[in-house]
């Protein structure tokens, strides 16, 4: 773990209910994330992700505990906070009529630092050819492109997606996460939304699960499913001419007699080892499924 | 210097939304009409035609343009951008006060040969663009969508018209003068008829302040009904 100073996002003990409806959302939530960190927030729909993400970005009011970025409390920042973080949220949000390049210059003339490289961004992610095009022509895939590019082109601090592979295909989607490790690499720090799990194993440095405004869980995806998952061995032999398939526990394997003997009087066909995924994990915390 | 570039925007987006060529034809219309009235007969037609026109549309085009950007994204979007609300506000109010007072001061200049008090004409289009917009960002703040700031509007813009027609029937109802719109009238009206300064002073004073505490208000509650929720 970093030292304090490099703390960009510090939550503690954050609560958030909603007005209107009564719905205690957030319920005593505490993490933080370090700079040059991606830090994944995974949880089912309705869990209280988003509402989180809109606390910490100022578009939820009347929280209680404390939110504290780059070293400021939330609401003591002014909008000069927009100059330090690059927001995507999963709809995207573009002037439809415009073309590609001009909602990049448009959006773009309200920030202090303005990229001189526009073309360079729409080459990166694949719509160089397209910035002429009208957005509303886009498929949902260019849109979630373009919203990205958008949300990154005055160099923040801190960046926050939403379910930021969401509509695009495999080819779209290793651009986007690609871009985000080159991001990281740079010592961005990377506050990513999804209950796709592929992405969080791919892309974080830890995550937190959310359920029900409750955290359950933060940790390495590699330590979460090491400790809370069990690894098993599987393996597939012959016996009297038929292909019978077992599976035993990894941790008990060298005192297993049964594996011994199989490996020793049987013919092996295959053999494999496997832990639990991020979602069994996430499964044994909340008991539900990320959906 | 943000909300200049702001204003940019604004004035580009209505522009690619198709806003300006509406307003082009209306002028064009009124133009035409205009061409083929005698001057006696427009002085009093011209203002009244004059006042709606940042009012009326005022109202229609702060509405369709605020939940247009708000179904498209776009208000979520400037708000999480350095812009200010104060700005975001500004640069909407200022651009409509643009478009209206570009069409009434064509019309005015090639369908009239009378005398204008432009300073009165000019006070009056702005202040009522002001006040009719910053009444628009209210509707607007409560409607959920653009069907719904229609259904919202209407009956508020009759309730701000009414003491326009009543102050032509009852002159001498004074009090109808503190009606905003009767306000602004005054001035339009006055550009056409013949204001003396005191009125002039007193009306733009008085507008002035009601612009003041609107758009001190329409703040608020436009975070508060469109953008930030709690």
């Amino acid at each position: 773990m970093s030292n304090s100073t490099d703390l960009m996002i510090n939550i503690s003990n954050l609560n958030f209910t909603y007005l209107k409806s009564g719905k205690h959302a957030i319920n005593g939530i505490d993490f933080s994330i370090s700079k040059g960190e991606v830090f994944g927030f995974l949880g089912p729909s309705g869990a209280g992700k988003t509402t989180t993400q809109r606390l910490i970005i100022g578009l939820l009011n009347g929280y209680h505990g404390n939110i504290e970025i780059l070293g400021k409390e939330r609401n003591k920042w002014d909008k000069s906070f927009f100059e330090e973080i690059g927001v995507a949220f999963d709809f995207p949000n573009l002037y439809l009529k415009l073309t590609a390049e001009e909602n990049l210059k448009l959006i773009g003339s309200y920030y202090k630092n303005q990229t001189n490289n526009l073309d360079e961004l729409f080459d990166e992610v694949g719509l160089l050819k397209d910035k002429k095009t009208k957005v509303e022509n886009f498929s949902k895939g260019m849109k979630m492109r373009l919203n990205f590019i958008r949300s990154i082109m005055h160099s923040p601090k801190i960046m926050f997606f939403d379910e930021p592979t969401s509509g695009l295909d495999p080819v779209n989607a290793r651009i986007i996460k690609d871009k985000i490790l080159d991001m990281r690499r740079k010592g961005k720090t990377i506050f990513l939304t999804t209950h796709n799990m592929t992405v969080a194993e791919q892309l974080c440095d830890r995550v937190a699960f959310i359920n029900e405004g409750t955290l359950s869980a933060v940790d390495t995806p590699g330590n979460l499913m090491l400790e809370h998952g069990s690894a098993y061995v599987k393996i597939v032999y012959e016996n009297n001419g038929l292909k019978v398939n077992k599976s035993f526990d990894l941790t008990s394997i060298g005192y297993n007699q049964e594996f011994k003997h199989i490996l020793e009087t049987k013919k092996i066909q295959t053999i494999h080892s496997g832990e639990a995924t991020l979602e069994d994990v996430f499964i044994k915390f909340t008991g539900r499924e990320l959906i | 210097m943000r909300w200049l570039t702001a204003l940019k925007a604004d004035l580009f987006f209505q522009f690619k939304q198709g806003f300006y060529y509406i307003y082009a034809i209306l002028s064009l219309i009124y133009l035409i009409i205009f061409s083929q009235i005698s001057d006696s007969v427009l002085q009093f037609v011209l203002p009244i035609v004059m006042f709606t026109d940042p009012s009326v549309l005022g109202l229609f085009f702060i509405g369709g343009l605020l939940l247009l950007e708000k179904e498209q994204g776009i208000l979520s979007l400037t708000y999480i951008t350095p812009l200010k609300i104060y700005e975001f506000v500004m640069s909407k109010v200022i651009s409509l006060i643009l478009i209206s007072l570009l069409a009434v001061i064509v019309i005015s200049l090639v369908s009239y040969n009378g005398s204008v008090n432009y300073l009165s004409l000019i006070s009056g289009i702005i202040l009522t663009s002001i006040i009719f917009t910053l009444y628009g960002f209210l509707i607007a703040s409560k409607a959920k969508s653009i069907n719904d700031y229609f259904v919202k509007m209407i009956p508020q813009m009759i309730l701000l018209i009414i003491p326009c027609i009543l102050i032509f029937i009852f002159p001498n109802w004074w009090f109808l003068n503190i009606a905003p719109s009767v306000s602004a009238l005054n001035l339009v009206w006055g550009a056409y008829h013949g204001i003396g300064y005191p009125q002039l002073g007193i009306n733009i004073t008085y507008l002035t302040l009601i612009s003041f505490i609107m758009y001190r208000y329409t703040i608020k509650a436009f975070i508060k009904g469109m953008i930030v929720t709690d």
